[in-house]
């Protein structure tokens, strides 16, 4: 078997590489080779660029936590996120395949299809994730000739951000709780080093979380927690949970934590933690409508 | 007082609850406070609210929970006669745990009453084991073996469920991996009068308890209705779980434990038993909660009661060699008489099917057109796809019968299947372990991992295996050991909401997914050469199960003939392990299904085995890959969540 990998591998990336300048020649928009998307983040990233990928795994759920952009509906089902389903990828016949990092066990696989591409657009563990997230975006658009469609797009985040920006102007500069209640008494709380607080520093908004989080910028804490900094605001990410929300506030000890009594607490619907421009721009219109509502 | 009392283990455990409970107090009350803060906590005081409201009644929660735990293993391992029986093993933690995530998914506004959720779960599934039962009056085998299955089931459903809708179910992982901590008193205010209750109930049934320890003859023989004191004895056991599981979720181990260390400790009358059991794991959890408390807060959040493995599991292994085992169920109890007349046809018709199911599921199957039957060209493109995931979930379902089956003939125990083994628990260790080191492992980093994981315990096992100290059940505790161990390490990933979760719960729960080629083929070779074995071992199999002195008697050398076995169902279980994960109902279903069609003498019993528990795989696979096309339900799920109801009503409607 180890025979065939390295001449596997020189073709798909002779066939990525050569990609462009072939999309490049053919000159109808519709005649480029179909991308197919192995994960949520490529696929998130791919409809931010205009191109459409011909299949995604779990759309439904997609639709309902990623939300932006919007799949079209022609966009093929690819069943779940954990195992998408290679034998349809196989049949779709398409030019080229992005697959996130952590699919890197079926590769191999995948390599037989088309070429294929890992796309990680986190970096998390890096100085600036909006940064990282934009050189990566950079490097696919131009891999798939498609980089005026990146300039455009790069160009509308960079808008919201500064309209985000303006809208927080007023902001009364407390420090903010960034949580997903997860249900009654425990929360996923970001601190440094995710991706919401990546965008948070570019408004200037100190994170009220200090200690440890883990890779992806996170940390599973109990409510009682959130004591430490008695100024701050709390901002609840994702809808999924707004009945545990109710029972949070029922608990005594969170009952009796200033910010709670004072009424600062704030909501915006679900984003996706992770992905790289897409979500950082749902997030950064989001966070800025909520908070310049509660504290402006 | 002799060394060997309870009472040296349990001041041990006190004495370091005590300490850590106090050092966790000073650390959030550093100037003190006057004896009304514990009372009345002043709102304004961050410090005391928190000691009010969630220092104190996690004390108060630890020691109820874990008193009820331990009780509640007692009972049920005097009952079903079976060191490895604990509350976890009749269904009852999971039936509660299924409950739970049908309400999050379905019924989100039932979520306040979640102990009233979680109770209706546990009761469903005591129901269901009961009924299943109670043919054969409530026999400790078929208790035991109805429990186990309902619990395999009622796992596989959660995790269908989980597998589908993780995203939605964090909440769900924390309450299961049983966290004690509280935000206030109702958890305390829930489990106090009931564990009243029960506990005074439980105290009811020491006397008939003691006679129902013996077996079924002599307990008639005194004048005991067995099917009465057994469901008494059962409900109340179950009952005990089920409050603790409303209240704090799952806490595994601990009720496996401390029955466990009690008896090493020389305890043996039930009386005395129940009080230290209670005693032991209530300090076990007591001790365990507030080391847990006290660690400094990183980015993980440890679950209690994953991390009481952690603790319990080297106090376990000190005491195991004191423990006085008692006489395990006998498969010859629960033998049918039933014995097909030609086994040798009957497994080459059955031999004959496997073909003709490989085809079946390589050539028919859903596509973006909807179903079609490849054929010509089409057939070679698919088979491409096809015939490593079908080859694989059959070598992978036969390697784990075959091994479920040596086990099985080996302890003579019926609950023995492959997991027990620590093997697979071995494996899974070390690919979680690399997957939280190297953010992209690949396919063969996974298999390297695996195999390295596996042998290490294998290696640990077999030198165990050559102390006598550690024969037979003793190496069987130690591997359900590991598994908890296994346990905890899923559940703090979980809980830490790792984005890569999702693949290793596809690989958790059996998927041929990610299998290539060689792997198969190899997988195949390996089923193969195993059954070429099964002539030379069919000696030692059949004479086994009668008993070690008729098999030291007919020239059997009892750690030869261990050792051999033992080696070779854990080179099975670790092959299957690593190729498609950790499944192990095939292990269980394979051998019960062709002991059930009659096949009794061991060659042809394994031989059946393998076909079934290969098929079955099979078929779950290729049923997994299409019904719900383009998604996929992980083989190994896909049997449990099929094979299980159909095993549960052979196994009741045997007479």
């Amino acid at each position: 078997m180890a025979g065939f990998g390295p001449t596997l591998t020189r073709r798909a990336l002779l066939g990525a590489a050569a990609l462009p300048a072939s999309s490049l020649c053919a000159a109808p928009a519709g005649a480029r080779p179909a991308v197919a998307a192995l994960d949520w983040v490529s696929g998130q990233n791919l409809l931010a660029l205009g191109i459409p990928p011909v299949a995604m795994p779990e759309l439904e759920r997609y639709a309902r936590l990623v939300v932006e952009p919007a799949a079209p509906p022609a966009v093929r089902e690819l069943g779940l996120r954990s195992e998408p389903n290679l034998e349809l990828v196989d049949r779709l016949k398409p030019g080229l395949v992005l697959l996130a990092p952590e699919l890197e066990p079926i590769r191999e696989r995948v390599e037989q299809i088309a070429p294929t591409l890992a796309f990680d657009p986190n970096g998390f563990g890096r100085a600036d994730l909006l940064d990282h997230a934009e050189q990566a975006l950079r490097a696919l658009a131009t891999r798939l000739g498609r980089l005026a469609a990146f300039e455009t797009f790069a160009r509308e985040v960079e808008l919201e951000l500064v309209a985000a920006k303006l809208r927080l102007s007023g902001y009364d500069g407390r420090p903010l709780y960034l949580a997903t209640v997860i249900d009654g008494r425990r929360m996923l709380v970001f601190g440094r080093g995710s991706l919401f607080q990546a965008v948070l520093d570019r408004f200037g908004i100190e994170n009220a979380w200090s200690e440890p989080v883990t890779r992806f910028g996170h940390v599973t804490l109990t409510v009682d927690k959130l004591s430490q900094r008695p100024e701050a605001r709390l901002l609840c990410i994702g809808d999924s949970s707004r009945s545990s929300i109710a029972s949070l506030l029922a608990s005594p000890v969170v009952a009796s934590l200033p910010f709670i009594r004072a009424g600062r607490i704030a909501q915006i619907p679900d984003v996706l933690f992770y992905g790289g421009l897409p979500p950082a721009r749902r997030f950064a219109r989001l966070v800025s409508l909520a908070l310049a509502q509660s504290a402006g | 007082m002799r060394l060997s009392s309870p009472f040296w283990p349990a001041l041990v455990l006190g004495l370091v609850a005590f300490a850590a409970a106090a050092r966790n107090i000073a650390v959030l009350l550093p100037e003190g406070a006057g004896i009304v803060a514990l009372f009345a906590p002043d709102p304004a005081a961050p410090a005391q609210m928190l000691l009010h409201y969630t220092v104190l009644p996690r004390i108060a929660v630890a020691l109820m929970a874990g008193a009820a735990l331990g009780l509640s293993g007692t009972i049920l391992q005097r009952i079903l006669r079976n060191p490895l029986a604990e509350p976890a093993t009749l269904g009852i933690s999971s039936g509660a745990y299924l409950a739970m995530a049908i309400a999050t998914l379905f019924f989100p506004a039932a979520l306040p009453q979640r102990d009233w959720i979680a109770f209706a779960g546990a009761g469903a599934a005591l129901a269901a084991i009961l009924a299943l039962s109670w043919r054969r009056g409530l026999s400790p085998v078929t208790v035991t073996l109805a429990g186990m299955i309902v619990s395999l089931y009622c796992g596989a459903v959660s995790a269908v469920l989980t597998l589908f809708n993780h995203d939605f179910l964090v909440g769900l992982f924390l309450w299961g991996a049983g966290h004690l901590d509280q935000q206030d008193w109702r958890d305390a205010l829930f489990l106090a009068p009931r564990l009243i209750v029960f506990g005074g109930m439980a105290a009811l049934l020491v006397r008939p308890l003691t006679v129902l320890a013996l077996d079924d003859a002599n307990a008639r023989s005194l004048g005991l209705s067995l099917v009465a004191w057994r469901l008494a004895a059962l409900a109340v056991a179950a009952a005990l779980t089920a409050i603790v599981t409303a209240a704090v979720g799952v806490i595994g181990f601990i009720g496996l434990a401390a029955p466990v260390l009690a008896r090493a400790c020389g305890i043996t009358r039930t009386g005395p038993l129940f009080f230290w059991s209670s005693v032991l794991s209530a300090l076990l959890l007591l001790a365990t909660d507030q080391l847990v408390l006290g660690l400094p807060t990183t980015y993980r959040l440890f679950p209690t009661g994953a991390v009481t493995a952690l603790i319990g599991a080297p106090l376990l292994f000190v005491l195991i060699r004191r423990l006085k085992l008692l006489a395990p169920p006998q498969l010859a109890e629960a033998a049918p008489a039933f014995r097909l007349s030609h086994p040798v046809s009957a497994i080459a018709v059955l031999a004959l099917l496997v073909p003709a199911a490989l085809w079946l599921a390589t050539a028919l199957g859903q596509g973006p057109g909807g179903w079609s039957l490849a054929t010509g060209a089409d057939y070679t493109h698919l088979l491409a796809w096809r015939w490593a995931r079908a080859l694989a979930a059959f070598s992978g379902g036969a390697m784990l019968a075959l091994s479920g089956a040596i086990m099985q003939r080996m302890t003579g125990n019926p609950l023995a299947s492959p997991e027990v083994l620590g093997v697979s628990s071995g494996a899974v260790l070390a690919i979680v372990a690399l997957l939280l080191a190297a953010p992209a492992p690949t396919r063969t980093d996974q298999i390297l991992a695996g195999s390295g994981g596996a042998m290490a315990v294998l290696l640990l096992m077999l030198l165990l295996s050559r102390r006598p100290r550690f024969a037979g059940e003793r190496l069987l505790l130690i591997g359900i050991t590991l598994g908890s161990v296994s346990g905890f390490v899923m559940a703090v990933l979980m809980a830490a909401q790792d984005p890569r979760l999702g693949q290793v719960l596809a690989w958790m729960s059996g998927s041929t997914y990610a299998v290539r080629p060689a792997e198969a083929a190899g997988a195949a070779i390996l089923t193969g050469a195993t059954l070429l074995l099964v002539p030379a071992l069919r000696r030692w199999l059949d004479l086994m199960p009668l008993g070690p002195e008729v098999a030291t008697a007919a020239g059997v050398s009892p750690s030869l003939s261990r050792g051999v076995l033992f080696a070779v169902s854990a080179v099975l279980t670790a092959g299957a392990t690593i190729l498609v994960g950790p499944l192990s109902f095939a292990g269980l279903m394979g051998p019960h299904l062709a002991r059930l069609a009659g096949f009794q003498r061991a060659a042809t019993h394994l031989a059946a085995s393998a076909l079934c528990g290969g098929l079955i795989l099979l078929v779950a696979d290729w049923l997994g890959r299409n019904l719900i096309f383009p998604f996929q339900v992980p083989a190994g799920l896909f049997a449990t969540v099929v094979g299980g109801p159909f095993l549960l009503v052979l196994i009741a409607g045997r007479r």
